[in-house]
């Protein structure tokens, strides 16, 4: 990635659509983790927030966002596991959309997304059918 | 915290006058080793203004030129909004942000 | 040839395509009422529907965004919410009268009350939207509705006296029973019907399923600019025929039968049959499009993984909404509400809630970053400002005249 690239938060991240491996989306940017440096001057972007309770937080509802994004993180099958956080190490490019070097299964609401697959969607004849 | 705690919070100059809200997060890429992706974004500077429809748009700030009448109404909305590099930031409490500067001694918003 | 043959298949889906309950009934209500009075409002729709198909397809093609993930992108996810909130009301709207009109269609031919086709009727819709290939089924559709050449071919052998018929419509004038105010309304209406926003939302993820490129542009510009053109012929014979049979016995048009009934007149059973097989491919089609395009609004707006060109099982969400949506239509239409009446509200709030995905669609082929070169010309952005400007204004008009006119009455 360049060094020294600059982009607009508003204009070039949120809202943008998240691109897993095998050109698979997995939701946009909802919102995205800032964490301060150490002498507490400057302001890093760690993290694309993504899923259960981000977009919930960044259109205001900030106390139901949080307690989502905790029921959601809890309800995983290891039960610590905040999907809706996805360190900004596994981007891998930002253009019209931002790619992701992970599977879509790892991110945001993919459990929510299994979810319906596998108590729904398995249940209907033919869900595995190819498409052509 | 996020980042939407910083959007659209309130800014105050530094006579206490309000400047706006923050519209946007300019961030420039050369913070901390986030490996594979590269060098960390670090927050460089805020666009201040009045909340205006459009500053999604990108009519100033990636290049948008037409059609012209919509370039036009939307360049001159953003012309308002102010440019405050965060360094000129003297306190963020999570609610609003305090400016080292005036707002006549703040530059206007460059692409 | 190959592609000669996919830019003919193109252009004749489009045609067949272009027509959908909302069409029939207000090309044939106001052709009944207003007889050629607002024919003119059919051309202004029809290069508006052009302008707007070809600008999100050009969008798709090129920076593979479909309309939804744009609206969200440049509005923001407060207005975009509020924006998707209204296109599923109205979706589900038109989705349920397109339901309707399967039903109805089928049940001309088959002597049973709609309403008991209805559930029927969805299931096979489901059928289609689940097992059946995206372009197989736009071909099949599309094509299908092409027998709705049969309004044409009525008008054809009623053998009007053409220099009236062209007079009339050149120079629109309210009849003594109508008013300004119902004469706008109905315009809205007949423009709603032409500008649907659910068939952008359909063409532009459609242009995404069927993975288009920048070598599909001329592709995407021979069905707009030659598809497009003959379907409004085809609405404007449908109100012709309708102003030649029923405007002079005072018919009205109150049901989808009575669309069809000029053709009976005219030219027979076997027209008859032409035309009630097209109906049904056209309801049917639309029924699809607006089913899919619940899915892609709000698969587009979260971010989730939507669409036919992936296993169903890979977007469960996307066809549970799907599903959910034909449900409730068919439990709206089985309360047996007046499917005409419902067909009105859907396309006078089509008309009245374009500006929400026409505007972010205009900025973004503007926009250098997504488009590269081929971003509009100034030609075209004048015409799609001018277009910008009227839809704005029917968007503010619609509800006043609504109340006004008591939706018509």
């Amino acid at each position: 990635m360049t060094e020294g690239r600059r982009v607009w938060a508003g204009l070039q991240l949120l809202d943008r659509q998240l691109i897993a491996h095998e050109e698979r989306l997995a939701g946009c940017i909802d919102d995205l983790e800032l964490i301060a440096s150490d002498d507490g001057d400057q302001l890093h972007v760690t993290a694309i927030l993504s899923g259960p309770g981000a977009l919930a937080y960044r259109l205001g509802r900030r106390r139901f966002g949080r307690w989502l994004r905790r029921v959601h993180a809890c309800a995983s099958p290891t039960g610590d596991r905040d999907s809706t956080r996805i360190p900004f190490n596994v981007v891998t490019d930002i253009g019209s959309d931002v790619k992701l070097g992970l599977d879509a299964e790892e991110t945001g609401s993919a459990s929510a997304e299994r979810w319906t697959r596998d108590h729904v969607i398995s249940h209907i004849p033919g869900s595995g059918h190819a498409p052509e | 915290m996020h980042l939407s705690d910083l959007l659209h919070s309130q800014v105050l100059g530094a006579d206490g006058a309000s400047l706006g809200s923050v519209d946007d997060v300019r961030l420039v890429q050369d913070g901390p080793l986030l490996l594979p992706f590269g060098a960390a974004f670090r927050v460089e500077g805020l666009m201040v203004g009045h909340r205006s429809v459009g500053t999604r748009l990108g009519y100033v700030r990636r290049g948008v030129r037409g059609p012209w009448l919509l370039r036009i109404i939307f360049a001159a909305l953003e012309r308002r909004a102010r440019y405050v590099p965060w360094d000129d930031v003297v306190a963020w409490d999570g609610r609003t942000v305090r400016v080292g500067k005036r707002r006549d001694e703040l530059g206007v918003v460059v692409p | 040839m190959k592609k000669m043959l996919q830019i003919t298949l193109g252009i004749l889906t489009a045609i067949g395509g272009f027509v959908d309950i909302g069409d029939l009934v207000a090309n044939a209500a106001v052709g009944a009422r207003f007889r050629l009075g607002l024919a003119w409002v059919v051309l202004v729709g029809v290069v508006g529907i052009i302008v707007y198909a070809e600008m999100a397809g050009r969008v798709a093609a090129i920076s593979g965004r479909p309309v939804f993930s744009l609206v969200r992108e440049r509005l923001g996810p407060g207005f975009g919410l509020a924006n998707l909130v209204a296109s599923l009301f109205i979706n589900f709207l038109t989705l349920s009268a397109e339901i309707a009109g399967v039903a109805i269609a089928l049940a001309m031919v088959a002597s049973v009350h709609y309403i008991l086709l209805v559930p029927f009727t969805a299931v096979l819709i489901w059928i289609v939207v689940w097992r059946l290939p995206f372009e197989r089924m736009e071909q099949v559709f599309g094509l299908g509705g092409l027998a709705l050449l049969a309004f044409m071919f009525a008008l054809v052998q009623f053998g009007p006296d053409w220099g009236n018929v062209i007079h009339q419509a050149t120079h629109p004038s309210i009849a003594k029973e109508e008013n300004i105010f119902t004469y706008a309304y109905f315009g809205i209406a007949l423009f709603g019907a032409a500008m649907t926003p659910y068939e952008v939302f359909f063409f532009s993820s459609g242009a995404v399923e069927e993975r288009w490129t920048r070598k599909d542009l001329a592709l995407n510009r021979a069905n707009v600019y030659v598809g497009f053109p003959l379907g409004g012929a085809l609405s404007l014979s449908i109100m012709a025929i309708a102003s030649l049979v029923l405007a002079p016995m005072h018919i009205g048009v109150d049901t989808l039968p009575q669309v069809a009934l000029p053709v009976a007149v005219v030219s027979g059973k076997i027209a008859l049959a032409c035309a009630i097989l097209g109906i049904f491919a056209a309801t049917f089609g639309a029924a699809l499009e607006t089913g899919l395009s619940a899915g892609y609004c709000l698969g587009q707006y979260f971010g989730w993984q939507w669409g036919k060109y992936v296993r169903p099982r890979e977007a469960a969400r996307f066809h549970v909404v799907v599903i959910v949506m034909v449900l409730l239509g068919v439990l709206v239409i089985m309360t047996g509400v007046d499917p005409v009446k419902v067909t009105e509200y859907s396309i006078v709030l089509s008309a009245a809630a374009l500006p929400l995905t026409y505007f972010p669609i205009l900025v973004v082929s503007n926009d250098p970053d997504y488009m590269g070169d081929k971003t509009n010309g100034p030609v075209l952005n004048f015409i799609a400002t001018l277009y910008l400007g009227l839809i704005v204004i029917i968007a503010l008009a619609t509800i006043p005249l609504m109340i006004i006119t008591k939706a018509g009455a």
